[in-house]
């Protein structure tokens, strides 16, 4: 039997307001709203202390998130099989994105901007270019899963393959440095193998290596770079012998207790605890909300992640499965790593959390990826649909046939 | 698989396409593994949350209000201390601290390479921050201080000073300047306000904070009695430290929330204890009383050369009040540690070198010894703090001397209160007495005869008080000596008072003991001790307890404490204190030179008094003529009818070519003091009105002007000094108006020239038809005397220079008087009254 068209199993075709996930959306646009508002909690005093502007923070902040809304939006509309053509482009772009950034100077003593700070560009807001690569590097892994996906259970197709595009790319990001990044992309690219259904037996492997790297990395970083080795290095159960940082987060969330402080209320934001806007917003979270709070910033993300997995799952084809898990992974270690960090659980890595942390091109470029998601949704959804009614139809005829 | 599946299924499951199976193995696989990971993981962070915002959350929390909460002080307001007639002895003033943060100040350092976390000082912005404020803070007047000489030691001090305070980058706290005045503070603070705007990406951090400056409006005066403060503003000595609890009061508290840079956070919630200001001390030193006690103290000691200070000390008898108290030269409590006087404190060292501990010791520690093998005086130690320890010192309170014979008041008063001797009780002085293995003669081995009591005061007779400590007997000696308050420091309200008095007690006294102290000679007192003692003589026979302060005040002038009079008991019956004056009086006498202390003597007013000359026995003697060394003491008391005041005063270790007793060297002190303080505290007279008694000035040219002063007080007539440009220190009269031999009316003032003065002219006013009392005043305030002749309840008729006539300081202008002119009709009073006519238009 020949497929039939969606008009003739009575399924609308998707338009621009068909198949939306409602539910992730909403859950989406919660996380948002209350990201910005305790950003705009987290950063006055900052703001107005190093920028003399209380909303120094927010306003941008709030610039990107309606710029990141729309093009999520926009992104929703477009199919996104048509990443699978662009992405060696994307891949070459990134690369030299990576390699224009180490000429610029550095802010923080990391390269990892371009900015425009000196010349008559420097009213463009700066692109922090890791963001960009995290999401061509899930495209590039997909593309590569997909090309290979026959011969994933052999060693060099299924693991050293999709793995190959990452190593210039981390060789970059080492040099800018940026070694957040650099895990964040490795724990990514695990992800999508590991749940892709890649060489289990070598993956399985690899996940072993990740975490002897990971328990290994104080003592190896720790002569490699001042800069990561002050920070692994610092990692204790004891207070007094802990960064000044994560004491001072730990102040934040202890001081919360069960309720909080009130929103507004934080002490820690007053200068104690730096990158309160940033890398360190969950504590100020948990110190004017509480546990209470937390618990519940913790079950919204849960909640879509999990619909995040669902999507994937769901996806119209297998392409469209590796994007969305690549893109759930992303938000799923973000978000872990960072309250890790806060909670002194891990090392101190600065992984931001998505939605809330202050930074223009990740809120943009995650709300994009939503943008991508709610495609895939869409398509998995209209497949699903199709499916289902072929199904029945099927099953109608089949109930003629034996009726007849 | 295990569970055999029909083979139809089978089939189905490779017929299904790619996409499906995929989809099953990634469904088994991935929600198991994805969903379990997320959950676990989720679940352990909740669980990390729980622990530290739960279980520990108490233990983060006050972690967190340690660090976060700011406790700040809020000094209290020292409070003030007044004399007795309300001028201010010591204020405070709000004066501002500057400190600055290196560490917090933005472009003041930079970060050596990338991410090392190590910083390294810009010299360039420390250095041109650092000359800014160098040259504000020696300018000192609110001013940048472009005027600064930049290589002027000063400058280059604070330069060093400033650029080492800005260059701790790794600390947040340097002192730059400590107590400056407001211009000077806001002067800094604008120059940074400034530099940090000039200067993209620099970010100078100072603090300037509130503190108070204590403040002695004169300067070097009552020095040793009012005290000073240290430091951090506590009392360090004087008033100051007796009453510091008091006059510091309780400093505030404010309990703010702060951010990490230090500064308040504005919430509701800072908690705020206002400071309990400090009370104020009315003190009972009467400063005029004080500025001419120190005035003639200074003169003493310099005119004597005075090596070891003098002391003086005016108290009412009657209450325990000090109206002044002095020693000199003391110190200026503004900055207690300058050396006042460098050179008479070396001078100190260099003639008790013993005392001092000053003898040069070779590297070993060992003594280096001359030729005789005496120790060699180290004139190259540095002994500047023991010059400050010693400048500081009361002298009236913290060290002791022999009284000499001024001691043998309270032996005759021991004798005469216990019935051993009267008045009338005659001993023999033949010039020797020997007790067990010593003889003891009088001063200058003189032979006074045969004397009652009153003489034996007057002359001074060692010998009679010995005998009559002989009768009295050891134990009656050393209970009116304990009575008289000499084992006991007299508890007056100063801090370290000595208790370390040296005396023979009761049963050490043997005969040639009980025979030196009966003339003063072997117990060490202090000063305040013998007044207190010479007090309880005269003013009925009570200890009383010496004070400093009257009243204890808050700041808006509510009395917290009074100080009363405390007579701690009574030693002497009144009959006996009544005799004693009147020897006293006897002593110093009616201003003829028959009593050993008429130089003491003021006419118009009943002085009583006794001089007292002892030798320092316990001292090395001194090298001018290898006698020991003296104290010239003389304590009088007026008005000897019925005692109020004490005038006190002491030289220690006087070094006068011509003479060392002190009816010389401290009795003209003394009557010059009185001759001062007397009519302004309003002390009854004599009953004798001087007015009426005409006066031959003496001729004074030549003499030295204390002398020359205690001449005219002898004869009732006044003094007024004028001192030229040159040093007036026992400067000799050089011109004197009126002039030698004018016949005066008594209480005229002679105008006295010293020291290069020379005599100005004055325009006479025009008196006439004014009320006598109105002339006079305007005479006096002219600088003129003036005889009044006829009737001194009318109006002046006539006067011998007219009016507009310019004539020398202190012309008589003879004012004759007579009754009041009849009341004339209203419009002619109005002219009549004016003094002088309108100029005619």
């Amino acid at each position: 039997m020949g497929h039939r068209t969606a008009k003739q199993l009575n399924i609308p075709p998707i338009g621009i307001k068909r198949y939306y996930p409602v539910g992730f959306i909403i859950n989406l646009v919660v996380l948002v709203a209350f990201g910005l508002l305790m950003l705009f909690s987290a950063s006055y005093t900052t703001g107005y202390l190093r920028f003399h502007d209380s909303y120094h923070f927010i306003r941008s902040q709030l610039i990107f998130a309606v710029m990141g809304l729309g093009i999520m939006m926009v992104v929703a509309q477009v199919d996104y099989h048509i990443y699978e053509r662009i992405t060696w482009w994307g891949y070459l772009v990134s690369a030299v994105l990576l390699c224009i950034v180490l000429t610029c100077e550095p802010l923080n003593g990391c390269r990892r901007w371009l900015h425009w700070s000196k010349g008559p560009l420097k009213v463009f807001p700066s692109i922090q270019v890791s963001e960009i690569v995290k999401f061509v590097v899930i495209l590039v892994t997909a593309w590569i899963m997909i090309r290979y996906r026959s011969r994933r259970n052999n060693w060099f197709y299924g693991l050293v393959l999709p793995v190959l595009p990452l190593i210039p790319i981390i060789a970059l990001l080492y040099l800018e440095p940026h070694l957040s990044g650099i895990v964040l992309m490795v724990m990514i690219v695990g992800s999508m193998m590991l749940l892709g259904g890649n060489a289990i037996v070598w993956i399985s492997g690899f996940s072993g290596a990740l975490v002897a790297f990971v328990f290994l990395m104080p003592q190896a970083f720790h002569d490699l770079t001042a800069y990561a080795g002050d920070r692994i290095g610092g990692w204790t159960e004891v207070f007094e012998d802990m960064l000044w940082q994560t004491q001072q987060s730990l102040l934040a969330i202890g001081s919360g207790g069960v309720t909080g402080l009130g929103l507004g209320n934080s002490m820690e934001k007053q200068l104690w605890l730096p990158e309160c806007t940033n890398d360190f917003i969950f504590s100020v979270l948990c110190e004017e909300l509480g546990f209470m709070g937390a618990m519940v910033v913790i079950i919204l993300f849960v909640a879509l992640i999990f619909q995040g997995i669902y999507i994937a799952y769901n996806a119209a084809d297998l392409y469209g499965t590796l994007i969305a898990l690549g893109v759930t992974a992303q938000i799923t270690w973000q978000v872990f790593f960072n309250i890790a960090v806060v909670t002194n659980t891990v090392p101190n890595t600065g992984i931001s959390l998505p939605f809330f942390s202050s930074g223009g091109t990740s809120l943009v470029l995650l709300l994009m990826e939503m943008g991508v998601m709610l495609n895939i949704a869409r398509q998995g959804k209209y497949a699903q649909l199709k499916r289902k009614a072929a199904k029945e139809a099927k099953e109608a005829a089949q109930q003629t046939k034996k009726e007849n | 698989m295990g569970n055999p599946r029909p083979m139809n299924d089978k089939r189905r499951v490779k017929k299904t396409d790619a996409r499906d199976r995929m989809q099953r193995t990634l469904r088994l696989r991935g929600w198991l593994l994805a969903a379990l990971a997320v959950t676990i993981s989720f679940s352990y962070l909740a669980y990390r949350l729980f622990q530290i915002q739960i279980v520990k959350g108490d233990y983060y929390r006050q972690l967190a209000s340690a660090q976060q909460m700011k406790d700040s002080t809020i000094e209290a307001e020292r409070g003030m201390i007044y004399d007795a007639t309300g001028k201010v002895l010591a204020s405070s003033s709000i004066v501002w601290d500057i400190s600055c943060d290196p560490k917090n100040s933005k472009g003041l350092s930079v970060e050596v390479g990338e991410d090392t976390g190590e910083y390294t000082l810009v010299e360039g912005v420390c250095a041109e921050v650092s000359a800014s404020i160098s040259k504000i803070l020696v300018a000192n007047d609110g001013s940048d201080g472009s005027g600064v000489d930049v290589n002027s030691p000063e400058y280059t001090q604070m330069y060093d000073k400033v650029y080492k305070a800005f260059s701790r980058i790794d600390t947040q706290y340097r002192s730059l300047a400590t107590k400056v005045d407001l211009p000077v503070s806001d002067a800094v603070r604008t120059f940074v306000a400034n530099y940090n705007e000039a200067h993209k990406g620099v970010s100078i951090v100072i603090s300037i904070t509130k503190t108070y400056k204590r403040n002695y409006p004169y300067g070097a005066f009552a020095a040793a009695t009012i005290g000073f403060c240290n430091a951090d503003g506590s009392g360090a000595y004087g008033l100051e430290k007796y009453y510091d609890a008091a006059l510091a009061g309780v400093d505030g508290r404010s309990l703010a929330v702060k951010d990490a840079n230090g500064n308040e956070i504005d919430t509701n919630n800072a908690v705020v204890y206002e400071p309990q200001h400090g009370y104020n001390l009315v003190s009972t030193i009467d400063s005029n009383v004080q500025e001419v006690v120190e005035r003639y103290l200074t003169e003493a000691v310099k005119a004597n050369n005075v090596s070891n200070r003098g002391a003086a000390l005016v108290m009412n008898v009657n209450t325990g009040a000090v109206l002044a108290m002095a020693t000199k030269p003391d110190f200026d409590p503004n900055d207690p540690n300058l050396v006042y006087d460098p050179e008479y404190m070396a001078a100190m060292v260099q003639a008790e070198p013993e005392l001092y501990q000053a003898w040069e010791k070779d590297e070993n520690g060992k003594y280096v010894l001359d030729a005789l093998g005496n120790k060699i005086p180290d004139k190259d130690y540095d002994y500047t703090g023991t010059y400050r320890e010693m400048q500081r010192k009361n002298k009236v309170i913290t060290e002791l001397y022999y009284p000499g014979s001024v001691f043998k008041v309270i032996v005759a008063a021991a004798g005469l209160d216990s019935g051993a001797l009267t008045d009338k009780t005659t001993f023999q002085c033949n010039g020797a007495h020997t007790v067990a293995d010593r003889t003891y003669h009088c001063a200058g081995r003189k032979a006074h005869g045969t004397m009652s009591l009153w003489d034996a005061l007057r002359h001074s007779c060692n010998l009679y008080f010995i005998q009559a400590a002989e009768r009295m007997n050891s134990a009656t000696f050393f209970n009116y000596f304990k009575a008289f308050g000499f084992t006991e420091p007299t508890g007056i309200d100063l801090p370290y008072e000595t208790s370390y008095m040296q005396y023979y007690k009761e049963d050490q006294l043997g005969p040639v003991q009980l025979a030196s102290s009966s003339f003063g000679q072997s117990m060490k007192i202090t000063p305040l001790q013998m007044c207190t003692a010479m007090a309880a003589c005269v003013n009925g026979g009570y200890l009383v307890h010496p004070y400093m302060v009257s009243e204890v005040t808050d700041m808006s002038g509510n009395v917290i404490s009074k100080a009363d009079t405390n007579v701690k008991r009574q030693i002497l019956s009144h009959e006996t204190s009544e005799l004693l004056s009147k020897m006293l009086e006897y002593e110093v006498g009616d201003g003829s030179k028959s009593g050993g202390g008429y130089r003491a003597y003021v006419a118009g007013y009943r002085v009583g008094g006794k001089s007292g000359t002892s030798e320092q026995l316990d001292m090395d003697k001194r090298q001018s003529d290898g006698d020991y060394k003296k104290v010239a003491s003389f304590c009088a008391m007026f008005p000897s009818n019925d005692p109020e005041y004490m005038v006190y005063i002491m030289l220690d270790d006087p070094n006068n070519a011509s003479s060392d007793y002190s009816s010389i060297l401290a009795a003209p002190v003394v009557g010059n003091i009185i001759s001062e303080i007397a009519p302004y505290l309003g002390v009854p007279t004599s009953g004798e009105d001087l007015k009426n008694t005409t006066v031959k000035v003496p001729d004074l040219i030549g003499q030295e002007w204390g002398n020359a002063q205690v001449e005219l007080n002898r004869t009732g007539l006044k003094h007024r000094l004028i001192t030229g440009e040159n040093d007036a220190t026992a400067a000799k009269i050089t011109h004197q108006y009126p002039s030698a031999k004018t016949e005066v009316s008594g209480g005229t003032t002679v105008y006295l020239y010293v020291a290069g003065a020379q005599p100005d002219n004055v325009t006479v006013p025009d008196v006439t038809g004014r009320t006598v009392e109105f002339a006079q005043q305007m005479m006096s305030s002219a600088g003129l005397n003036y005889l009044v002749q006829g009737d001194s309840n009318g109006v002046v008729k006539e006067q011998s220079v007219a009016g507009g006539t310019a004539v020398e300081v202190g012309t008589v202008v003879t004012l004759t008087c007579g009754p009041p002119p009849e009341p004339t009709p209203e419009p002619s009073t109005d002219e009549s009254a004016e003094p002088t006519p309108e100029p005619s238009e």
